[in-house]
């Protein structure tokens, strides 16, 4: 079976290079036109670009790499951090392909550090890239997903948010706030055909190579951007009925992340009870966990 | 700690209470100074009609009266520099920082466009997810503020208070605040997600309450609600990193899990039409402490 996006118009944030060019590459392969958005530079001084290119022209050669091999793409250049930014990285789905029927919000930059060594510009530039960025861009796309009857969003979040990690805490609430706005939209979507996802992925970057090195050894090499793309390129299809969903991929291995509730504890009414009451309250069995929302 | 009737004391403990002039930050506020607790009221919003500094003061006042310790502040939150006064408001006053207990504005304002019924008087200013991401802003520099002062003196107790309609996995439930508190409240969960793997080491403990609340409306009486930030900002608190949801005397812990899933080395966009609808129809969840400990399940699979 070939799976084919009938010439569907997919814009991609920060797709010149890493996750996002993977992604912007499968798409074409399979019959998507892919807006590829990539600012061309780091977003600001001392930003580390996660999943944007850091040097101009990033988009050009990815596009141009698409058309290689013979699909279809455009550059766009935009910020997505700011709302005309984020418009115009939609607009340009519209003036060239005349329709945007899903979102890959992957754009995203990172500040590592201890929260005692943070200062205010490092959380700000974080949460407005990837979390402002995604709600931006979203927002910009919705009311022709909506006029048009389907649509599709792919946020990007991370298990460094979902079940954490030092010393990137701006980027672990961020990736966090992403599924927070993924169930939302997920639940407001459903009637209009729209379906909201994210993904949880891990590739090696040029940014974690080392410390990936160490854990994966010479398996290191598996953790390929072209093998968490699949997911993301699913997930903009029509046919995909994944709605609310955040799916865990990296190396090829495909899993369901999701929220749960512990057993509910009655009767607290004092620090004591709680204190005496804290094991059971801690206890991650048996848990509920959330479902799709009703479509 | 707990004196002879087992009692969690703060005797001597310097405890932060933000946004305590109202609500269920106050009734944190008077249940710590009741056990002892030196505190520091917090307020920057206009509370029944006073501006802010009056309301905390009379606060304050009311504790003093009752036999216990506490001063009145006012001041904004949302940079390091203005959480940093406040935590030296708290050393000026009492000598010393021991817990921070920080309660989240629920925002002002009116429903997303679209969602009125066009009766009734002009709309207020839309709340939207951007509310939340002001409020993380503000939670992380309240944190930072208090993170380095305990850091340096060797531990404390950070709690955060974020009144939410409704548990954060709850898709689907149609209130004002919604998009604003989930995108907040799930990323101030990140953040302690963060927090929980830096701050042990050092003794810090940070964990969130999320209690309930009426649809758009301030946090309802919750025994449990005020019972956990007692517990939680005490010396002998032994969790870190949980985020727990408060109704009334009943609460529960929110928490993350992911599933073994499966593993296809030529992973492609047909193996992934072919099987992602029985991946997420899957709910054998396993619940782990940090990102670290999915690795071994992707790593069994790649034979690293």
């Amino acid at each position: 079976m070939t799976v084919d996006l009938g010439g569907d118009v997919v814009l991609v944030t920060g797709g010149g290079a890493g996750l996002g060019r993977a992604h912007a590459r499968l798409l074409a392969r399979h019959g998507a036109r892919v807006v590829v958005n990539d600012l061309g530079t780091a977003p600001d001084d001392g930003a580390q670009p996660d999943a944007g290119s850091g040097h101009a022209g990033a988009a050009e050669q990815v596009v141009d790499e698409i058309a290689v091999e013979g699909g279809t793409a455009v550059a766009d250049t935009h910020s997505v951090a700011d709302p005309a930014g984020a418009a115009g990285a939609v607009t340009t789905a519209l003036e060239h392909f005349g329709r945007i029927d899903a979102v890959v919000n992957n754009a995203g930059i990172v500040r590592r550090g201890g929260l005692h060594h943070l200062v205010d510009h490092d959380w700000q530039a974080v949460l407005s890239v990837h979390l402002v960025g995604s709600i931006l861009v979203t927002r910009a796309a919705w009311p022709h997903f909506r006029a048009q009857g389907n649509g599709r969003v792919v946020m990007t979040a991370s298990s460094i948010g979902l079940l954490g990690a030092p010393s990137s805490s701006p980027y672990a609430a961020a990736k966090l706030a992403l599924v927070g706005l993924t169930r939302r939209l997920a639940a407001q979507g459903a009637a209009s055909g729209t379906a909201v996802n994210a993904i949880a992925p891990m590739g090696v970057t040029r940014l974690n190579a080392p410390v990936m090195g160490q854990i994966f050894g010479s398996a290191v090499d598996q953790l390929s951007a072209e093998r968490v793309a699949p997911v993301v390129a699913w997930l903009c299809h029509r046919r995909c009925g994944a709605n609310g969903e955040v799916v865990s991929v990296a190396g090829g291995r495909v899993a369901r992340f999701a929220v749960g509730s512990g057993p509910p504890v009655d009767g607290l009414d004092t620090a004591e009870v709680v204190a005496g009451a804290i094991e059971q309250l801690t206890a991650t069995a048996p848990a509920t966990w959330w479902r799709q929302p009703p479509g | 700690m707990a004196d002879e009737q087992g009692q969690l004391r703060f005797d001597g403990d310097t405890v932060v209470v933000t946004r305590a002039a109202d609500g269920v930050a106050a009734r944190a506020a008077i249940a710590l100074a009741g056990r002892g607790a030196q505190v520091v009221v917090h307020e920057d919003r206009v509370v029944a009609g006073r501006p802010a500094l009056e309301a905390a003061g009379a606060l304050a006042a009311q504790i003093e009266a009752a036999g216990g310790r506490a001063v009145g502040t006012d001041g904004t939150l949302d940079t390091l520099a203005g959480a940093q006064a406040l935590v030296e408001r708290a050393l000026e006053s009492f000598g010393s920082l021991e817990a921070l207990v920080h309660c989240v504005a629920t925002p002002a304002g009116g429903p997303p466009p679209g969602s009125s019924d066009g009766r009734g008087p002009a709309p207020a200013p839309a709340v939207t997810a951007e509310d939340g991401v002001e409020q993380l802003v503000e939670t992380f520099a309240v944190f930072a503020g208090a993170w380095r002062h305990l850091r340096q003196a060797g531990g404390g107790r950070l709690v955060l208070l974020w009144p939410l309609a409704s548990p954060p996995d709850l898709a689907g439930v149609e209130d004002l605040w919604h998009d604003a508190g989930v995108v907040g409240a799930m990323g101030a969960a990140g953040l302690i997600n963060g927090l929980k793997l830096e701050g042990g080491e050092h003794g810090l403990a940070v964990n969130t309450v999320l209690p309930a609340t009426t649809t758009g409306g301030p946090a309802a009486a919750s025994p449990a609600a005020e019972a956990l930030v007692t517990y939680l900002a005490h010396r002998s608190c032994a969790v870190t990193g949980h985020v727990f949801w408060a109704a009334g005397a009943r609460a529960e812990r929110t928490f993350v899990g992911v599933t073994p899933g499966f593993f296809d080395a030529g992973l492609s966009l047909e193996v992934v039409a072919d099987r992602l609808e029985e991946t997420c129809a899957a709910d054998d969840f396993l619940a782990f402490f940090q990102a670290g400990e999915e690795m071994p399940l992707i790593k069994q699979h790649l034979g690293a």
